[in-house]
């Protein structure tokens, strides 16, 4: 276990290099979130008392500063990352060393958001303390907060797989990020959506990590649901781990390690 | 009887490619339907190599040493054939194999870019579950030996190339491998690195009884390095012995330098290779000193002189 907080470690090191990556991501979302509070403030037409789908505006406000706060730690880059490795051959000096790939790859995960995770779990803490939600489910939000992030991990390591099919990812880039904005809530909450199915499609990955968190993180899930969810995100994560071990040996097959 | 640590037998493996069509029509019909080929990168190999052996894989670009040596770190599974590499299936990747092989494969880094080389060592030391006092020892002991002491603190991005070669060396070595392999390790290097990088080798080699498997297509390598020269051509091994096996080998092939009244000698008998030297100068490999003899006319030769083929010429000769 020793080695895979060294692989954090390291990872997070490379992060405080590029602090000004770091700064612009962290503009990008507050921008994104100015955008987005300008925009529903024309819709909620200055009615500080009005409510849509149970949301006043305030509270909106704060999703939105949330939820684009969760962007910061589930990226994407995994998912290009593994795509990129297999396309220029680096990907094997991950193979000659005695280290689980997928492990690796959740740990460097870790190290690279290191500062945006401990920032969100202390807003966790303050809303559990502070909030208007049912307090004392610190620990229990915390779990899920941290079964998301593994959930996320897998969803893109299997994503990742395709790059050893295809040989350029970049044009999974744009789709990755509109699902991504739809489904995980970046720009409304999901319950806002039309659809029937609008109460499941919370459960989806990108929601999972997006809306649905940051509506635990403000109290709007009773702890009944959260464990649900808690059991769910297990069982996901039980059937994408074999999933991805099953693919990972087929991909390793169409390697090449191209170059020298 | 020393003991065997690598073994291949009928070893096979082919890369799959497709060659685009010519043209918009060509590239069209590439979009809808690709003719995938296949071509040998190892055909048939054979091998075996004993516990403290240094063996030079030599060839030119192409050969199948890179793709070989990837078979035998795990990398790439055999279409055919079998390999056994210290005991182990390379290809099952075993904890157990792989903390026993280090691996230097120039242009695949395992060094953090950003990070000093002394933190890549520290997730290393983790990897491979070395005790502090062995590790901190060893790094001593490689670092001194390759004069990078005071490097291992600074970015490896800030290294050149010569010092990132050696810092990856102490990478694949930190763990004390029975086995080490190494991909055109003096790629790019200038002569004074190269020789740090020859002495070390050898030393690690005798004093601690490494199996030392490099690849190279540098005369200089194989001059300081191998004990066992095996080249490879076309994805096949064509020779395999000692270095001065290779020259005695070879010796029967001479090659003579004929200076002509400026034209061609005639030699299509021999069917041999030959090159151009100058105007009126002419090199001529042939199989049998007899043979030469009979078939060249000699109405425009002015003189014959023998010309002993140096390594270089030999592989010259072999890869040409």
């Amino acid at each position: 276990m020793r080695k895979y907080w060294y692989v954090a470690r390291n990872r997070f090191m490379v992060t405080m290099v590029y602090r000004s990556d770091f700064v612009f991501a962290m503009a990008v979302a507050i921008f994104r979130t100015m955008i987005s509070a300008f925009l529903w403030r024309a819709i909620y037409g200055g009615g500080e008392n009005s409510y849509m789908q149970g949301y006043s505006y305030r509270e909106l406000v704060l999703y939105l500063l949330l939820t684009n706060a969760t962007s910061l730690i589930f990226s994407f880059e995994l998912c290009f990352k593994i795509g990129q490795l297999v396309k220029t051959g680096r990907l094997t000096p991950y193979l000659y060393r005695p280290i689980n790939i997928l492990y690796e790859n959740l740990f460097e995960s870790i190290g690279a958001s290191a500062i945006s995770m401990i920032v969100f779990s202390a807003v966790m803490l303050f809303f559990d303390v502070h909030g208007s939600g049912n307090g004392n489910l610190f620990v229990l939000k915390l779990l899920y907060f941290v079964l998301s992030y593994i959930l996320w991990v897998l969803v893109l390591s299997l994503i990742g797989l395709l790059g050893f099919k295809m040989i350029q990812m970049w044009p999974l880039k744009p789709i990755m990020r509109g699902l991504y904005m739809l489904f995980a809530g970046i720009l409304f909450p999901l319950e806002f959506l039309p659809w029937k199915l609008g109460g499941f499609i919370k459960y989806n990955p990108f929601g999972l990590v997006g809306s649905t968190l940051t509506q635990v993180v403000m109290g709007r899930i009773g702890r009944r649901e959260i464990e649900s969810m808690i059991l769910g995100m297990l069982l996901g994560i039980v059937i994408f781990y074999f999933l991805y071990n099953w693919l990972l040996k087929k991909s390793l097959k169409l390697y090449e390690g191209a170059g020298a | 009887m020393e003991q065997e640590v690598i073994r291949c037998e009928e070893v096979l493996y082919e890369y799959s490619y497709f060659e685009k069509k010519e043209g918009l029509g060509g590239s069209i019909k590439d979009f809808f339907f690709r003719e995938v080929k296949k071509k040998k990168a190892v055909d048939k190999v054979s091998l075996s190599i004993k516990r403290g052996e240094l063996v030079g894989l030599l060839g030119p670009n192409g050969a199948g040493k890179t793709t070989l040596i990837k078979i035998l770190i795990g990398i790439l599974q055999p279409e055919e054939g079998e390999v056994r590499c210290n005991g182990y299936i390379p290809y099952d990747r075993k904890y157990e194999f792989l903390k026993k092989i280090g691996v230097v494969l120039g242009q695949k880094s395992q060094l953090s870019w950003d990070l000093p080389a002394m933190d890549t060592l520290y997730l290393l030391r983790e990897i491979y579950e070395i005790p502090r006092k062995e590790f901190d020892e060893r790094l001593d002991d490689l670092a001194e030996k390759l004069n990078v002491k005071d490097k291992l603190r600074i970015p490896v991005r800030k290294l050149s190339l010569g010092e990132r070669v050696k810092c990856e060396l102490i990478c694949s070595l930190i763990h004390n491998p029975d086995i080490l392999f190494l991909d055109e390790p003096t790629l790019g290097m200038d002569i004074v690195s190269q020789r740090f990088v020859y002495d070390f080798l050898n030393d690690i080699n005798q004093t601690r009884k490494t199996t030392i498997i490099f690849t190279s297509h540098y005369i200089q390598d194989i001059e300081n390095l191998a004990k066992r020269v095996v080249l490879v051509k076309g994805g096949k091994i064509v020779s395999d012995g000692t270095l001065n096996q290779l020259k005695e080998n070879y010796k029967t092939e001479r090659s003579y330098v004929i200076e002509t009244d400026g034209t061609k000698p005639e030699l299509e008998a021999v069917g041999v290779g030959m090159t151009k030297l100058s105007d009126n100068k002419y090199k001529v490999f042939v199989d049998a000193e007899s043979a030469v003899l009979k078939s060249i006319s000699l109405s425009n030769v002015v003189s014959i002189d023998e010309d002993k083929m140096e390594l270089d010429e030999i592989l010259e000769s072999i890869f040409g």
